[in-house]
C-alpha cells in the first residue's frame, strides 16, 4: 500500500533571472517515510530545487503545493520545523563547535538535546566534539551537519551532495542511515553517485531541462539498467 | 587577456563597474559638497597624511584578506611569469583602492577645501606611493617576520615625518615609490598568497549553544574586529578634546552616531554568505538570532558610550543623567536598526573584505541617527 502524501509539488518554476527558468512545469510527488534520490547533471537545478523547498529562494511559482495534505508555504513555521537541509557546502556557525551547534539547532527546532553518542561513534568523530567548526576539515564539516540532521529526525530531511567530501566508512555509513531513515521520516538527497542512490533509495528521479523526466523503482530495476536509461 | 587586467576583474566586476560606480560616486559627493557651499581650511599637510593613511589601510587589508588568495590560486597553479605576477597583481591592487576607495576621499577634500594642481597631484602621488610601498612591505614582512611588528611600530610615526616638510613630499613619495618598484622586482610571488595560519585547536567542552557567546567570540577571535573597536574607544577618548572648542553647539550627542559605527560588528551575516544562508534555513531565528545579535550589539555601543561620556566628564565636565539616558537609548537603536538592516537589506556581491568594511550601506544608521539628533535639537530650540 502506498504511504500517505508528505509533499506535493504541482507545476513549479523557479528562476534567477525571469527569460531562463531553472525548473519549469517541474511536479514531484513525496511520500511519507521513503527515501528518494534525485539524479541530475551539472546545473541540472538540484540545488535550486532544495534551496527553494528549504525556504530560502523567493523566485518561484507553482500551481499547488501540498505538505501532508494541507496548503502551505515553504517558510511558514510549521514547515520550517518539519524538515532540516545539510547543504553541500557550508561553512556556518565557524565559531561553535559541534556540541554548541547541535544545541543552538535542537533549540531552533524546539527540541530536548537528542543523544548522538551512536551517530558520533558511526561517524567516527569523537575528536572532534569539542573544536571549533572553522578549525574543522571540509569531510569532518559535513559529518557535523550530517549528525546534527540525523539526531533531529525532521519529517522532511534534505540532503544536497550528501557524499562529497566523506571518507569511505563515514560514507558507508551514510548509506545505512538514508536506508534506515524510512522509520523517522523522508529523506530527499541529490548525489552523482548512481550506486549510492540505488543502495539506499526507494525511488529515484532523473532531473533533465527543469523537470523530472524519469522515475525508477531500486527494487525493480538494476544499477545497469538505470545507467543504460541515463544515457543521452 | 593579461594578468593585470584579469585581476582587476576579478576585484572590480567584469566589466570593472566597481570602478565605474565608485567614481560616479565620488563625482556626485564632490558636486554635492561643493554646490552646498560648505568650505573649510584644510592643510595641505592633512590631505596628504590623509592620502597616504588611508591607501596603506585599504591596501593593507585587501593584501591581508583571503580574496586575494583565492583570486592568486588559481594563477599559481599554472606556470608563470615571476616579476609579471607581482607586478600586476601590486598594480590592479593599487588601482582598486585609489578609485574605488581613496577616490570617494578625495572628492570630499577637493570639494570643500580650496586646492591647486600641484597639490592634487601630490595627494595623487601620495596615494600611489602609500599602495607601492604597503605592497613592498607586506612581502618583506612575509619574509622577515621581525620587520612586521617594527614595521607596525615606525610606519605612522616614519609617514608624519615624511610629511612634516611639504616641498619634500613629492621627491619622498617618488623616492619611496621607486624603491618600492626596486624590491618588488626581485620579490617572490608566492609570498602574495597565503595559507590560514594552523594554530593548536582549542577545545570548549561547556555546550550551552548560545548565540550570545558566539558572537562574543566571534569578536575575541578576530584580531581586526577587535582592533577596529579598540579604536572606536580610541576616538572616544579623542572626540571631546575634538568638541570642546564648540560651545554653542551642544555637540556631546552627535558622537554617539559617530561612535557606533562599528562596521565588522554590523556585517555579521553580510560578511558570511554561509552563515546567512544557514540562519535562514533554521526556524525560529527572530528570538534565537535576532535577538542576541541585537543584546550584543547594544552592549558594545553602550561600552563605547560609556568611555565617550567619562572621558567628556573628564576633559568638558557637565554630563548629566538624562545624557547617559540618551547614550543607551541610541546604543540600543544603532543596534536595533543595525540589525534589522542585516535582516532584511544584507550586502551581497561584495568582491573583497575592504568592498565590504567601506560599502556605503554602513552610513545608514550614523546618517538616521544624526538626523534624529538634529530634529529633536530643532525641537529644543
Amino acid at each position: 500500500m502506498q504511504n500517505p502524501s508528505l509533499l506535493s509539488i504541482r507545476n513549479m518554476r523557479i528562476w534567477y533571472t525571469p527569460d531562463t527558468p531553472v525548473l519549469n512545469g517541474f511536479s514531484l510527488n513525496l511520500a511519507s517515510n521513503e527515501a528518494v534520490g534525485l539524479i541530475g547533471l551539472n546545473g541540472a537545478g538540484k540545488t535550486t530545487l532544495m534551496r527553494t523547498i528549504a525556504g530560502l529562494l523567493k523566485n518561484f511559482r507553482q500551481e499547488s503545493l501540498l505538505f501532508k495534505g494541507s496548503p502551505f508555504s515553504f517558510r511558514d513555521k510549521d514547515f520550517l520545523k518539519n524538515r532540516y537541509i545539510v547543504f553541500a557546502e557550508d561553512r556556518s556557525f565557524p565559531y561553535f563547535t559541534f556540541r554548541e551547534y547541535l544545541a543552538y539547532a535542537a533549540a531552533s527546532y524546539s527540541m530536548p538535546l537528542p543523544d548522538v553518542s551512536g551517530l558520533v561513534e558511526g561517524f567516527q568523530f569523537e575528536k572532534y566534539t569539542d573544536t571549533l567548526l572553522k578549525e574543522l576539515s571540509t569531510g569532518n564539516l559535513k559529518k557535523v551537519f550530517l549528525i546534527t540532521a540525523f539526531a533531529l529526525h525532521p519529517a522532511l530531511l534534505l540532503l544536497d551532495e550528501p557524499v562529497n567530501g566523506l571518507d569511505f566508512q563515514s560514507t558507508e555509513y551514510l548509506y545505512q542511515l538514508i536506508s534506515g531513515y524510512r522509520q523517522y521520516g523522508t529523506v530527499l538527497f541529490s548525489s552523482h553517485i548512481l550506486e549510492s542512490i540505488c543502495l539506499t533509495s526507494d525511488r529515484i528521479l532523473v532531473l533533465e531541462q527543469g523537470q523530472i523526466t524519469k522515475s525508477f523503482i531500486t527494487k525493480e530495476t538494476k544499477p545497469d539498467s538505470i545507467r543504460e536509461a541515463l544515457r543521452p | 587577456m593579461n594578468l593585470f587586467n584579469t585581476i582587476l576583474r576579478q576585484l572590480c566586476g567584469a566589466r570593472y563597474e566597481s570602478i565605474s560606480k565608485s567614481l560616479l560616486t565620488a563625482f556626485i559627493l564632490f558636486l554635492a559638497l561643493h554646490t552646498a557651499g560648505i568650505r573649510l581650511t584644510v592643510a595641505p599637510f592633512i590631505l596628504y597624511l590623509a592620502s597616504t593613511l588611508f591607501s596603506v589601510s585599504v591596501m593593507w587589508q585587501i593584501l591581508c584578506g583571503n580574496r586575494l588568495s583565492e583570486i592568486l590560486q588559481g594563477m599559481l597553479a599554472v606556470p608563470f611569469d615571476r616579476k609579471n605576477l607581482v607586478f600586476s597583481a601590486v598594480f590592479a591592487l593599487s588601482g582598486y583602492t585609489l578609485t574605488t576607495k581613496t577616490a570617494i576621499l578625495w572628492s570630499i577634500f577637493f570639494a570643500v577645501s580650496a586646492w591647486n594642481i600641484s597639490e592634487l597631484l601630490t595627494a595623487l602621488l601620495c596615494g600611489v606611493h602609500a599602495c607601492l610601498v604597503s605592497a613592498a612591505v607586506f612581502l618583506l614582512c612575509k619574509k622577515k617576520k621581525l620587520f612586521s611588528s617594527l614595521f607596525r611600530i615606525l610606519c605612522i610615526p616614519g609617514v608624519l615625518f615624511l610629511i612634516r616638510s611639504l616641498k619634500t613630499v613629492p621627491a619622498m613619495a617618488l623616492a619611496g615609490s621607486a624603491g618600492a618598484l626596486l624590491y618588488l622586482s626581485f620579490a617572490d610571488a608566492y609570498r602574495l598568497y597565503h595559507l590560514p595560519v594552523q594554530k593548536k585547536p582549542i577545545r570548549y567542552t561547556k555546550a550551552g549553544g548560545s548565540f550570545l557567546l558566539y558572537l562574543l567570540r566571534y569578536l575575541r577571535r578576530n584580531k581586526n574586529h577587535l582592533l577596529n573597536t579598540a579604536g572606536l574607544c580610541a576616538a572616544a577618548c579623542f572626540l571631546p578634546l575634538l568638541f570642546r572648542s564648540s560651545e554653542e553647539l551642544p555637540l556631546l550627542s552627535f558622537g554617539f552616531p559617530m561612535l557606533c559605527l562599528n562596521t565588522p560588528l554590523c556585517t555579521l551575516l553580510s560578511g558570511s554568505p554561509d552563515l546567512e544562508q544557514s540562519i535562514r534555513a533554521l526556524p525560529g531565528q527572530q528570538k534565537r538570532f535576532c535577538l542576541p545579535y541585537c543584546l550584543f550589539l547594544s552592549a558594545v555601543n553602550c561600552s563605547i558610550l560609556s568611555v565617550y561620556l567619562c572621558a567628556w566628564q573628564i576633559i568638558n565636565g557637565g554630563i548629566h543623567i538624562t545624557d547617559t539616558g540618551c547614550a543607551l537609548l541610541f546604543a540600543i537603536l544603532n543596534a536595533l536598526l543595525s540589525v534589522l538592516l542585516e535582516w532584511f537589506f544584507p550586502i551581497r556581491n561584495w568582491k573583497t573584505e575592504s568592498g565590504l568594511w567601506h560599502h556605503p550601506r554602513k552610513y545608514i544608521v550614523p546618517l538616521l541617527l544624526t538626523a534624529l539628533i538634529v530634529f529633536v535639537e530643532i525641537l529644543k530650540c
